[in-house]
């Protein structure tokens, strides 16, 4: 605003007369410093704490994620050792807490010998961190365990800490996923529209072509092929197991409408003064692209990124369904609601064992899509001031 | 118009000759053949059987060859069902996928339609709220979850349906509810936001002005105009119920183009999988040309070009 009013012409102005518009100048400063533009981001921010079914998603999400990273301090059973006296036990009400881990002697036995521990047991192969946590937990804890709340399944292993251990990778396979698309799609979709002409043409076509592909037909076919024994083993020699591969295939296909929102952005944001500003000063289109447009699209990236992991997460849990998912003993929402669903049989229905994996996959995409929804609105600006 | 079918038919075109190629190429970067068995086959038989499907010689030759059969409308022959052509499992699959698929396209749009309707004219009352709670899961929850509800809900708990089967009508309205039911979500949750849009319009405004009734301003003049983002939305829904009958047609044990998918790539029948991928992209494609003719049908404002 005015920044007319400096020290050396406030100083030696004495004189009343002289001293009237100074005081307002200075008046003026101080009310402009007092004030503060909102940003689009504070902005969205304040819209979206209107919005109560966003924030309980938002919060709701918050937790789920966090006791997915959290998992192995938690007070839970071994999600992989079987316990064949209790095959199909039902959901318990109580006692809450249940000592289940190994004795203090055996954990230490089975160091001593320096054979596989008691954690490679109880919770599979773990990296550092991870060990370190489950460390710390027995210090917390000790032997106690959270009861069968949900159950046993046809192992007698428990339902519970299998979902919270499923929660890991369902949530890495849909954030890590998405991000892939994300990272494809922005750079394809900016490219296109900040160079257009016959480029933009071609890439547009390319991605028109691709849009009729029947892709679910070609990932089933590339994961059977990758899951080919020799092809495995060739390729878990060089690190890559099916996780990543699920990761790039899912995030190679879900770029597609990324790219096109992007472009669009692009198309109408590219003459404006602050790119032509960056293009005088001798930024190169690749800077130009990804310091001064992108950052533009962040509301749009974000908005479209609440809404993709729920669909990359609803394709892990179809491809787990066909048996072409996360592959045991790794666990995963699908899997565990595909194994829930054939427990449901004339005989007898299982139903925990298929009721609360669909609840936790429901109620995290239920959460995902209303706090897409309630972004979508907070950042859209014709909504602004209403 | 002409020049528009021309070019699109061009592109279609373009489009199955992409996927026939990434197909083939996939197919044949497997280790192991469609001859595969538990026990190995004695290399002469084995020999034989390449040769009876074409898959002895070269890539390039094997491209050739399957590529001319494959224009000339012929898909080959099975290597799993051995005595049955892919254009004769097409032409049994096809129609039970089909019926499946109208019938749940069918329920999708009437339910999609009512609750969005409905949710936009008590727009902000519990009514609302609940109806896209419901259409939410509906989108959040997999098929096969849903397909999982309904089996312990309507044939075990309270049994109203039979669990599988396909041929009569009770058999098959089960499957097409569940397979409806993401699509009668999003058209519910379509319908809803096309129609906030233009009840806010001026002319929404003149039909309420010259005195007509709520039902004939909603069903004249508002639904109209929010049924566009419901046909874009058609082309996509198409290619989904398509994958969708994958899931629902494994667990009603439905013998549709789906189950032939899924088992074909499974089992690696490459011809009969190569049919089934280009039967579905010339579906989808058509399907798409058939929502932009039909855009400009709905909008005159849309011109082809």
């Amino acid at each position: 605003m005015s920044e007319k009013p400096t020290d050396n012409s406030i100083a030696p102005a004495a004189g009343s007369a002289a001293a009237e518009p100074l005081d307002r100048y200075a008046q003026l400063l101080a009310e402009a410093k007092e004030i503060r533009g909102t940003s689009l981001g504070r902005d969205a921010w304040r819209r979206l704490k209107k919005n109560r079914v966003a924030i309980f998603c938002l919060v709701l999400l918050a937790l789920i994620a966090l006791s997915a990273v959290l998992t192995p301090i938690l007070p839970l059973q071994s999600p992989y050792r079987p316990d064949l006296q209790n095959t199909f036990a039902a959901p318990v009400a109580g006692p809450l807490f249940i000592e289940t881990l190994p004795s203090k002697a055996e954990m230490d036995r089975d160091r001593s010998e320096g054979a596989s521990d008691w954690i490679d047991v109880e919770f599979g192969q773990l990296n550092g961190l991870n060990r370190a946590l489950v460390k710390a937990r027995v210090a917390m804890f000790g032997r106690w365990s959270l009861n069968s709340l949900c159950g046993r399944d046809e192992l007698g292993r428990d339902l519970l800490a299998r979902l919270f251990w499923g929660a890991r990778i369902s949530l890495a396979v849909g954030v890590v996923a998405t991000l892939v698309s994300l990272l494809i799609g922005v750079s394809y979709g900016a490219v296109s529209g900040y160079l257009g002409g016959w480029i933009d043409n071609l890439m547009m076509r390319v991605v028109e072509v691709l849009h009729s592909v029947p892709f679910v037909f070609i990932v089933i076919f590339v994961i059977t092929i990758l899951s080919e024994p020799s092809t495995k083993a060739w390729l878990e020699s060089h690190g890559i197991d099916r996780i990543t591969i699920f990761f790039v295939v899912v995030g190679a296909i879900y770029w597609m409408t990324m790219s096109r929102i992007v472009r669009g952005q692009v198309l109408s944001l590219k003459h404006e003064q602050f790119v032509e500003a960056a293009r005088t000063i001798g930024a190169s289109p690749a800077r130009i692209i990804f310091r001064h447009l992108v950052p533009n699209l962040l509301s749009v990236i974000i908005v479209y990124l609440t809404l993709t992991i729920p669909q990359v997460m609803l394709f892990e849990a179809f491809l787990s369904f066909l048996g072409l998912g996360v592959q045991a003993p790794n666990v995963s929402w699908g899997l565990l609601a595909n194994q829930g669903f054939h427990a449901i049989t004339p005989v007898q229905i299982f139903w925990w064992l298929f009721v609360f994996p669909s609840l936790a996959i429901g109620a995290t995409l239920f959460a995902l899509n209303f706090l897409g929804d309630g972004l979508r609105d907070a950042l859209d600006p014709r909504l602004k001031n209403k | 118009m002409i020049a528009f079918m021309f070019k699109r038919l061009l592109w279609i075109a373009l489009t199955l000759w992409v996927v026939f190629t990434i197909t083939f190429a996939l197919m044949r970067s497997v280790k192991g053949g469609p001859f595969d068995r538990e026990r190995p086959m004695a290399p002469q038989v084995k020999k034989n059987m390449e040769r009876r499907y074409h898959m002895d010689g070269t890539w390039l030759e094997q491209y050739g060859y399957e590529l001319g059969r494959d224009l000339t409308g012929d898909l080959g022959f099975s290597t799993r069902l051995e005595d049955y052509s892919v254009n004769e499992i097409i032409a049994d699959g096809l129609p039970k996928s089909f019926t499946l698929g109208i019938l749940a396209m069918m329920f999708a749009m009437s339910l999609g339609f009512t609750a969005g309707v409905i949710s936009a004219i008590r727009r902000g009352t519990l009514l609302d709220f609940t109806l896209m709670s419901f259409a939410t899961a509906g989108i959040a929850l997999p098929s096969f979850v849903v397909a999982g509800l309904a089996i312990m809900l309507f044939v075990f708990v309270w049994p109203l349906f039979p669990v599988a089967g396909f041929g009569s009508l009770r058999q098959v309205i089960l499957p097409s509810l569940c397979l409806g039911a993401p699509y009668a979500a999003e058209i519910a949750r379509l319908v809803r936001t096309g129609m906030l849009d233009v009840m806010g319009k001026d002319y929404i405004r003149t039909a309420y002005a010259k005195g007509l009734m709520t039902p004939a301003v909603v069903f004249r003049h508002a639904l109209r105009g929010a049924l566009l983002p419901v046909v874009s939305s058609l082309g996509p829904a198409i290619a989904g119920i398509l994958t969708g009958s994958m899931v629902i047609e494994s667990i009603f044990a439905i013998p549709g183009l789906g189950y032939h998918f899924v088992q074909s790539a499974l089992q690696k029948d490459y011809t009969l999988a190569m049919g089934l991928v280009l039967l579905d992209t010339t579906l989808l494609c058509v399907m798409n040309l058939v929502v932009d003719l039909l855009y400009t049908v709905l909008d005159p404002r849309v011109k082809l070009e």
